[in-house]
């Protein structure tokens, strides 16, 4: 206080302040002070609110909107009260009950779990998501896993559910949908929904139909090839969607090698086996740090189906370097038998120490003697 | 009582509808809101109701939120206009007849009394003579012990503005204070710090 004192002095000093400056600031300076100190003092009195209170008003908010309260009203203005509702009671009655708003969260890890949130939408669901918006225009976000709904008919209520894939909204009908790797399923038991895929565009679903949208990611289309793998499906619907995948541009340098390999293969698959190999030789070409040995084998592969020794000799000595399998060393062996034989033998060596089947370590042995080995 | 931050990741996830983004916002924000309105609502408005309220608009309305970062901001907005919605229906509730509540004497309910001592009514109803504007900055200042910067961004008003309306709000809670025999310390001690 002393130092501001002697700096407020000297700013009135310098600037030829009225005589009795510095006493009225500084009178002025500790009223100032001593009001924010009563003033906080004082506050201090407030109490807090009630224990409990905030999970009162939670358990509130989860209940939904207050029920307006009760009141007395005198006769007379409860008779004229009467006398304008009377009045107006066919308009009244005409409105639809008041919205409210809606929130829950929708999780069920194993069982079925069911939600009725109005007298005119029943949800079922075994998954994950949120339930929003309000009692007439309620909001799904629906993550993983399935739900069925079913909605009234003609009762006003649009309702709108998404998906990263979809958005979809119906007026009056029952349908499930399912999220999982392949994507996300609308099939419609009753009525009439529209899909809007954000990939695929819209379209309107009738009882018994149903539709896929398909992940918008390159690793989500991943994980849909993956499942058709686990599922069996044709070599084409996998290659659809690694080609799908690929053309989305958003692949990370994994993702991209795993698509590119599924490609190959199904390529291979498709009896395409000129466009795997050259795929596979750009691939490898391109120095891509993952998947080599796989795309290497499949090369030596295709090349030894259609050119041979010589055209599958250069992706072989690759292997022997890196991880040579049992297969790949029985054919660089035979390439390379008659013009070295001693790196022959090795190979089979290695084969051999690689536990074989029975079948196949026969065969290894058979080569081996006819090597002088 | 630590004090929540605004957290746009929060508020942000909210938005977007993330499973249980909206219950953590209500469980992050409750307390404060509850805070605000029992220090700004006054004896007669029940804080747990305003509270209630204030959220039910704040989950219907959070779309229409422009900017995550001034969730706070606009929280405080909200919870101002639904407390001065709460206080005019006091207001009816008081002197229009017919129109009392069940509660008999119309003041504050049994949770109510028992946050009330005798010091702390009189506290709150010199509080409640201050116009809106300085109570708001007092409490958020003196009580709450926000910065003047804060207290600014929460208001959305410049800092000059709070700056002033604090000092003209301290001075006649204080005098506002003394009528009501609430003086603890006396004028020429206070300066002495």
């Amino acid at each position: 206080m002393k130092a501001f004192r002697s700096i407020l002095q000297r700013f009135f000093e310098e600037t030829a302040a009225k005589p009795g400056a510095l006493r009225r600031v500084g009178r002025r300076v500790v009223s100032e002070q001593t009001d924010r100190e009563f003033s906080r003092m004082m506050l201090g009195q407030l109490p807090e609110p009630a224990p409990g209170a905030a999970g009162r008003v939670r358990a509130r908010l989860q209940a939904g909107p207050p029920q307006p309260r009760p009141v007395r009203v005198w006769l007379p203005a409860g008779a004229l009260v009467a006398a304008c509702v009377a009045g107006l009671l066919a308009v009244i009655a005409l409105r639809p009950a008041p919205d409210q708003p809606v929130m829950a969260e929708l999780r069920s890890d194993g069982a079925w779990s069911e939600l009725q949130p109005s007298e005119e939408v029943a949800l079922r669901f075994q998954g994950e998501g949120a339930l929003q918006g309000s009692q007439r225009v309620p909001r799904i976000i629906w993550e993983a896993g399935s739900v069925r709904i079913q909605v009234q008919p003609e009762q006003g209520i649009d309702l709108h559910l998404s998906t990263p894939e979809a958005q979809v909204r119906v007026v009056g009908t029952v349908f499930t949908v399912t999220r999982d790797a392949l994507g996300t399923r609308v099939a419609v038991e009753r009525g009439r929904v529209r899909v809007d895929c954000v990939e695929g565009g819209q379209v309107l679903l009738d009882s018994g139909q149903d539709q896929v949208c398909l992940p918008i990611s390159a690793a989500g289309l991943l994980a849909r090839v993956r499942m058709l793998q686990d599922q069996g499906a044709s070599a084409e619907d996998q290659l659809v969607a690694a080609d799908k995948a690929l053309a989305l541009g958003d692949a990370s340098e994994a993702v991209q090698g795993e698509l590119q390999l599924v490609r190959m293969q199904a390529l291979a698959q498709l009896d395409r086996p000129e466009e795997a190999l050259a795929e596979a030789e750009r691939y490898l070409g391109s120095a891509h740090p993952l998947r080599q040995e796989d795309v290497r084998r499949l090369a030596a592969r295709l090349a030894w189906n259609q050119g041979g020794c010589a055209a599958a000799l250069p992706h072989l000595e690759q292997l022997l370097m890196r991880a040579p399998d049992i297969t790949s060393l029985v054919q660089l062996a035979d390439c390379l038998a008659a013009d070295e034989p001693a790196r022959a033998r090795e190979a089979l060596q290695a084969a051999l120490a690689q536990e074989p089947t029975a079948a196949d370590e026969d065969a290894i042995r058979l080569r081996l003697e006819g090597l002088g080995g | 009582m630590k004090r929540p931050q605004n957290d746009p990741g929060m508020v942000q996830a909210a938005l977007e509808g993330r499973p249980g983004a909206r219950e953590a916002l209500v469980d992050t924000w409750l307390p404060v809101v509850l805070g605000w309105c029992a220090r700004l609502g006054g004896p007669r408005v029940d804080s747990e109701d305003a509270a209630h309220d204030v959220f039910i608009v704040v989950l219907n309305k959070l779309g229409s939120l422009q900017d995550c970062a001034r969730f706070s901001a606009w929280l405080f907005g909200i919870t101002r206009r639904v407390l001065a919605r709460h206080r005019r229906q006091a207001w009816v509730r008081r002197w229009v007849p017919g129109l009392q509540l069940d509660v008999a004497d119309g003041g504050p309910g049994p949770a109510k009394r028992y946050e009330l001592s005798e010091t702390s009514r009189r506290v709150q109803r010199a509080l409640e003579q201050l116009p809106a504007a300085q109570r708001e900055v007092l409490v958020l200042c003196d009580l709450e012990e926000r910065t003047d910067n804060e207290a600014a961004q929460l208001l959305d008003i410049p800092l000059g503005t709070v700056k002033s309306r604090l000092r003209l709000g301290r001075r006649r809670f204080r005098i506002l204070a003394e009528r009501m025999e609430l003086v603890a310390v006396p004028a020429s001690q206070g300066g002495s710090r």
